[in-house]
C-alpha cells in the first residue's frame, strides 16, 4: 500500500502530456529581471542605466535574511530600471538588460554546451565531499536561489538551520501533483545526476541524517532515472520513495505526513517536526551553484494545455524571458485562459510581454468556460472532504464574504493552503477559495493584533 | 488571438469537477426509476395520477414562488422541486385524492423550502415535511392504503392494513412471506413496497458517488439495536414500511443531513433508533418520518460539534 | 360547552398570570439608565457607521452623557441641527459646525473610458477581484465595480451607476463616516470637504502608471503632464508617481485646472465656464 496523506484530497485528470525533452528556448534578446521573485523583502539593483553586465553578474542583491538576489542570464547593457507589468497586470519594478549581438552568441554556445554536460553527467558526489555547511549556505545565498517548486522561498534561510530544531529528515520534493505541469518530472528524467548531488549538498547544509526523494507513482520513467542516479551515488542516507499520486501530495505537510508520518502543527514550520523540504529544481540549482559556480539565471517551465500535443513541451528558459517567447498556438474557441503555472494554484496571465520569473513553472493554456455561474450551498460535504487540512471550506467562505474575520481566523482559516481542491469539488460551482483566500488575509492580521 | 476570443482573467483554481448539483439530482432520479415503475406495476393508473399532480404542483409552486415573489431567474433547471414532487408521491398512498397531494406538494415547496430561503436553506425535509402535513391534517385518508394490484391494474377498491399497522394492532403470529416482501405485493405508500426496486436504487447511488453508505447502514444499525431489545426480527422491520425508501433517499438528502462522515453514522444511528422505538413502542404503526425529521432538526446541531479533525493540531499558544 | 368555557377561563387566567409574572420581573430588573441617553440617541441616524470613533449609536449618546460634555464627540452623520440638540441636552455649550466631508471617487474609469477586457469567473467582489491582479476593465489601479462600497455604505449613498460602472455617491445621503474608504480594496474613495454651495474639483484617477501607459488603459487617466499645476492661481496642485493631486484645503473651486486637462481626469461639481 503506496503512502499518502491521510485527510482530504482529490484525482483531477493528470494531464501529463508534454514530451519529456528539455528543448532550450533561446537567450532573450532583452531580459527583464523582477527584483521581486520571492518572498521577502526585494531585492535592491546593484547596477544602474548604461552599466555593462555579463551573464551570471550579480544585478540586484538580497538585502534582508528573508531576500534573494537576482542575476542576469544574458551579457549586455542595462537599459533602464523601470515598472513593468507582472503577467496579471499589476505594476512591479525591474532591471532590463539588453543583450549585445556578440556576446548573445557567445552566451547562447555557453549555455549549449554548459547543458549538454549536464545532460550526459554521472553522479558524482565527490566534489562536495570537504565542503563545509556554510560555504553550501554562502553559495546558495550568492546565487539567489530560492524554492522553485512555485513557493520562492530563499533556500539559505531554509537550509540555515536554527540550533534548537535538530533536523533528521530531508525530503526532496518530486511530486509535482499539478496538472498538466512536467517541468520536475522532465527534469528528474534528464538531469537526475545532478539532483543528487544537490541532495547531498543540502544533506551536508542541513546536518539531516537521510534524504528522502519523494515521486508520484506515475512518473514511471523519472522514478526509474532517480533510482539509477540514487545507486551510482552510492550514498546510503539517500533513497527514493514512490508514493501515490493524489492532489495536493506535493504540498509540503502533506507530503511530510506520507513520508513520515509526522504532521506539522498549525502556524508551525517543518523545522519543528525535524524535516526540511525542498524541490528537485532547488536542488539541481543548489548543486549548480557550489559546484559549477552558476547562479540562477535559467529553470525548465512546461507549456502545456489545450494546444496541439506537439507543442506541449518542456523548455529549458532563461529567467527574464518574455513569457510570449513560450511557443504555442493559442486554442480555438471563444474563451481562453492562459495561466501562469498549474491550473489548480495558478495565476491568471493576460500580459504575455512579462518575464518568467523564478517561481513560475510554466505556462497552461486552456480553452471553454471553466467556472458554471454559482448556485446555492446545497451542504453536500464535498467540500470538507477534499480538504487536506481538515478545515471547513464551506464555513470559511461564508466568514469570509459575510467579513467575519474573527471567526474566521478562529475556525484556523490560516491554515488554509489555498490548494484549491475545495473549489474543484463543489457541485455548486461556488467560488470558495475566492472568499477563503481573502479571509487568510485579513485574518493574518487580527492574529497579530 | 482572433477578434471572437475572449480572455479570462480569473481566480484560481481554473479546473473544476464535472459534477454539478443538478446532476446529483438527477442521478437520485434515475435511481429513483425502479421503485416508480414498480408503483406503476403495482398500483396503476392513480399511481401515475399522484406522481404526475405531486411533480406539477410542486414545479409550480416553486416557479410561481421564484417567479412572482422573489422575483428571480426560474431554479426549476436544478431539478430539485421534481425531485421532491417524485418523493413526496412515493411516500403517500397511491388512491389519495389529487387536491391533497396538490396540497402536500405545494406545502413541501412553500413552507419548508422557499420560506426557509430555497435550495439549501431548508432545515427539514421537503418532501417529508409535506407528507407529515398531509398525515395530521388527513389521517384517515393518508392510512387508506391500497392493495396492490399487479399488471398496473387499478388499485383504487380494495385498501387494506399495511404489514406494520397489522403488528400494531395484534401483535404476534402474522408471518409474512419473504417474496412478498422483497417484491412489493403488499400494501404500503407507492413507492415502499418494493424492497428490491429501491436496493437497485441504492446501489446505482453509491455507484455514481451521489450517496456514501454510511447513513443507510447507520440506520439499519440503530434499527438492529432497539430490535435486538425489543425481540423483533430486524429483517422484516427492514422491508416494512418506508425504511428502505426513507433510509436511501430521504434521510440521506444532503441539504438536511449532516456533512462529515463521524456526523451522518450518529444521524443514522439514531433515526434508526428512533424509527423503531416508534414502531415498538410508539402510538403510530410507522415512525420513519418523524425520526428523519426529528433529525433533521438536530443536523446543524451535529454539524456544529462533530467537525472534521484538522490536519494540523492547534498549538496552545503561550500568549492568547 | 362547559369544557370549552372551562378551557377559555384557565387559558385566559393563565394568561394574566403570566403577564402579571413578567411585569413584575421587568419591574424588580429594571436598570437605570440616564433617559438622557435615549434622548440623543434618538436624534442619531442609527446606522452604527462608526464614523463618531465609538461603538454604535448608542455608545455615543452613552459617551457623551458620561463625559457630559462635546468635546472630540461629533456625528457627521446627524441631521442638520441635531448636534446642537444635543448639546441642549446635555447642558453644554454647542461646538461649532465642522466642515461637512463626502465621498468623492478618485477614478473616471467609466465602461466608455475603460471598456471591459478580460473576462472574470470569480466571486463578484471587489476584493476579490483585486487579488487576481489587473481586473476586468484593464488598469491596475482602478475601478473594479463590484460595488464592495455600496455594501459597506449604511445610508444607502452610495449605488454602482449601471451607465458608467463606477460607484455613484449621493451627496444628500453621504455623511462622510468613511466606511466606504475603508472598504475600496484600491482606496479609489477619498473623503473631501463638500465645499462652499458643493462646489468641488478633484482628480478623478489614481493611476501611477506613466502617461503613456496609464493613457493606454484609460481614455480618462491622468497622464501626470502637469498642466493643471501650472493653470492653478492658488498652488493646490502637486505631481507626484505620475498622478495630480488636488489639495481640498488650498482648492478654491475655481475650475481653471478642469479646463487644463488634456484627458478630462479632473472632475467638479458645477458646469465649467470654457475659456473663449
Amino acid at each position: 500500500m503506496k503512502k499518502t496523506f491521510s485527510k482530504g484530497g482529490i484525482h483531477p485528470a493528470a494531464e501529463k502530456t508534454a514530451s519529456a525533452a528539455i528543448r532550450l528556448l533561446p537567450l532573450p534578446q532583452k531580459a527583464i529581471l523582477p527584483l521581486r521573485q520571492h518572498i521577502g523583502a526585494p531585492a535592491r539593483a546593484t547596477v544602474n542605466r548604461g552599466d555593462h553586465v555579463v551573464r551570471g553578474q550579480m544585478v540586484a542583491e538580497s538585502i534582508s535574511a528573508i531576500s534573494a538576489s537576482v542575476h542576469t542570464p544574458v551579457s549586455g547593457t542595462v537599459t533602464s530600471i523601470e515598472n513593468i507589468m507582472t503577467p496579471w497586470g499589476t505594476p512591479l519594478e525591474a532591471i532590463i538588460v539588453t543583450a549585445s549581438e556578440e556576446e548573445h552568441e557567445a552566451d547562447s554556445e555557453t549555455r549549449r554546451l554548459e547543458w549538454e554536460q549536464t545532460l550526459a553527467a554521472k553522479t558524482d558526489l565527490s566534489p562536495a565531499k570537504n565542503i563545509t555547511p556554510e560555504e553550501i549556505l554562502l553559495h546558495a545565498a550568492k546565487a539567489g536561489i530560492v524554492g522553485l517548486g512555485g513557493a520562492t522561498f530563499p533556500t539559505h534561510a531554509k537550509l540555515c538551520v536554527r540550533p534548537e530544531n535538530k533536523i533528521d529528515t530531508l525530503i526532496i520534493n518530486g511530486c509535482e501533483c499539478e496538472p498538466y505541469l512536467m517541468c520536475d518530472d522532465a527534469l528528474m528524467r534528464n538531469c537526475a545526476p545532478r539532483i543528487v548531488e544537490g541532495a547531498a549538498l543540502m544533506l551536508k547544509a542541513t546536518g539531516a541524517s537521510r534524504a528522502i526523494i519523494a515521486v508520484e507513482d506515475n512518473k514511471t520513467d523519472a522514478i526509474a532515472a532517480m533510482s539509477t542516479a540514487i545507486a551510482e551515488a552510492g550514498n546510503a542516507a539517500i533513497s527514493l520513495e514512490v508514493i501515490r499520486t493524489k492532489y495536493p501530495q506535493g504540498g509540503e505537510k502533506q507530503l511530510i505526513e506520507a513520508c513520515t508520518g509526522r504532521r506539522v502543527g498549525s502556524g508551525a514550520l517543518p523545522a519543528s517536526v525535524g524535516v526540511i523540504v525542498h524541490n528537485v529544481a532547488t536542488a539541481f540549482a543548489l548543486r549548480q551553484a557550489v559546484t559549477a559556480g552558476q547562479p540562477l539565471i535559467e529553470r525548465v517551465v512546461t507549456v502545456s494545455g489545450d494546444i496541439p500535443v506537439g507543442e506541449r513541451r518542456n523548455y529549458l528558459a532563461a529567467i527574464g524571458t518574455p513569457l510570449s517567447a513560450l511557443p504555442f498556438t493559442m486554442p480555438a474557441g471563444n474563451d481562453i485562459h492562459i495561466i501562469a503555472g498549474g491550473p489548480m494554484m495558478g495565476r491568471g496571465a493576460v500580459n504575455l510581454d512579462a518575464p518568467l520569473t523564478k517561481g513560475c513553472c510554466g505556462l497552461t493554456i486552456l480553452s471553454g468556460t471553466r467556472r458554471r455561474l454559482a448556485q446555492p450551498c446545497v451542504r453536500c460535504g464535498a467540500c470538507v472532504e477534499a480538504c487536506p487540512m481538515g478545515l471547513e471550506p464551506y464555513l470559511l467562505s461564508a466568514y469570509g464574504s459575510r467579513q467575519l474575520w474573527r471567526e474566521a481566523a478562529v475556525a484556523s482559516v490560516t491554515d488554509c493552503l489555498e490548494c484549491g481542491a475545495c473549489s474543484y469539488s463543489c457541485p455548486s460551482s461556488r467560488p470558495l477559495l475566492d472568499f477563503i483566500r481573502i479571509a487568510k488575509q485579513r485574518a493574518r492580521t487580527i492574529k497579530q493584533d | 488571438m482572433s477578434t471572437s476570443q475572449v480572455l479570462h482573467l480569473s481566480p484560481s483554481p481554473h479546473i473544476h469537477t464535472h459534477r454539478t448539483t443538478s446532476g446529483a439530482m438527477r442521478h437520485v432520479l434515475a435511481a429513483l426509476l425502479p421503485a416508480v415503475g414498480c408503483a406503476l406495476y403495482y398500483f396503476g393508473l392513480p399511481a401515475l395520477l399522484t406522481l404526475v399532480i405531486s411533480s406539477a404542483a410542486a414545479m409550480l409552486t416553486e416557479w410561481a414562488i421564484t417567479r412572482f415573489m422573489l422575483k428571480r431567474p426560474s431554479t426549476l433547471g436544478d431539478c430539485s422541486a421534481l425531485l421532491t414532487g417524485v418523493l413526496l408521491a412515493l411516500n403517500l398512498p397511491a388512491s389519495l385524492p389529487w387536491w391533497m397531494t396538490a396540497a402536500g406538494a405545494v406545502f413541501a415547496i412553500a413552507i419548508a423550502k422557499m420560506a426557509f430561503g430555497g435550495l439549501g436553506c431548508n432545515i427539514f425535509n421537503p418532501a417529508l415535511t409535506g407528507r407529515v402535513f398531509l398525515l395530521i391534517s388527513f389521517p384517515a385518508a393518508m392510512t387508506a392504503w391500497p392493495l396492490p394490484a399487479p399488471g398496473f391494474g387499478d388499485a383504487d377498491g380494495v385498501t387494506g392494513a399495511t404489514l406494520l399497522s397489522q403488528f400494531k394492532e395484534s401483535a404476534t403470529d402474522v408471518i409474512p412471506d419473504a417474496a412478498s416482501l422483497l417484491s412489493g405485493n403488499m400494501g404500503g405508500s407507492m413507492g415502499e413496497t418494493c424492497a428490491v426496486a429501491i436496493i437497485i436504487g441504492f446501489i446505482y447511488l453509491i455507484a455514481t458517488g451521489t450517496i456514501r453508505w454510511h447513513i443507510p447502514a447507520a440506520i439499519v444499525a440503530g434499527m438492529a439495536l432497539i430490535d435486538l431489545v425489543a425481540g423483533f426480527p430486524l429483517w422484516i422491520d427492514l422491508l416494512s414500511g418506508g425504511l428502505l425508501l426513507g433510509a436511501v433517499f430521504m434521510a440521506t438528502d444532503y441539504v438536511t443531513s449532516p456533512m462529515t462522515r463521524s456526523g451522518m453514522l450518529l444521524y443514522g444511528l439514531l433515526i434508526g433508533i428512533i424509527t423503531a422505538s416508534i414502531r415498538r413502542w410508539g402510538i403510530y404503526p410507522e415512525g420513519m418520518s418523524f425520526a428523519i425529521l426529528i433529525m433533521n432538526g438536530a443536523t446543524p446541531l451535529i454539524n456544529r460539534y462533530m467537525r472534521p479533525t484538522r490536519f494540523s493540531p492547534r498549538r496552545k499558544e503561550a500568549t492568547a | 360547552m362547559s369544557s370549552m368555557l372551562a378551557t377559555a377561563l384557565l387559558l385566559g387566567l393563565t394568561g394574566l398570570a403570566g403577564a402579571f409574572v413578567l411585569y413584575l420581573t421587568a419591574r424588580r430588573f429594571h436598570v437605570e439608565e440616564d433617559p438622557r441617553i435615549d434622548s440623543i440617541e434618538s436624534l442619531l441616524p442609527g446606522a452604527n457607521c462608526g464614523a463618531c470613533g465609538c461603538r454604535g449609536c448608542r455608545d455615543f449618546a452613552a459617551t457623551c452623557v458620561q463625559r457630559n460634555s462635546l468635546e472630540n464627540l461629533n456625528c457627521p452623520g446627524a441631521r442638520e441641527g441635531a448636534m446642537k440638540e444635543i448639546a441642549s441636552i446635555l447642558g453644554v455649550e454647542s461646538l461649532p459646525e465642522s466642515k461637512r466631508l463626502v465621498a468623492v471617487l478618485r477614478c473616471a474609469g467609466s465602461c466608455k473610458a475603460r471598456p471591459i477586457r478580460y473576462a472574470y469567473d470569480g466571486a463578484s467582489n471587489c476584493a476579490v477581484m483585486n487579488a487576481v491582479g489587473i481586473g476586468s476593465r484593464g488598469c491596475s489601479w482602478g475601478c473594479l465595480g463590484c460595488g464592495d462600497c455600496t455594501s459597506a455604505c449604511r445610508f444607502g449613498a452610495l449605488k454602482i451607476n449601471s451607465d458608467t460602472g463606477l460607484p455613484l455617491v449621493d451627496t444628500s445621503l453621504c455623511t462622510g463616516c468613511g466606511l466606504c474608504v475603508d472598504e475600496c480594496p484600491r482606496s479609489l474613495l477619498e473623503l473631501r470637504p463638500a465645499g462652499r454651495r458643493e462646489r468641488r474639483v478633484w482628480v478623478a484617477c489614481s493611476s501611477r502608471d506613466r502617461g503613456a501607459v496609464a493613457r493606454r488603459q484609460c481614455e480618462a487617466a491622468c497622464i501626470g503632464c502637469g498642466k493643471c499645476a501650472k493653470e492653478c492661481p492658488f498652488d493646490a496642485i502637486t505631481l507626484a508617481g505620475n498622478l495630480a493631486y488636488i489639495n481640498p484645503d488650498k482648492c478654491k473651486a475655481c475650475g481653471k485646472c478642469v479646463s487644463a486637462c488634456p484627458t478630462g481626469a479632473i472632475h467638479a461639481t458645477f458646469e465649467i465656464k470654457q475659456p473663449s
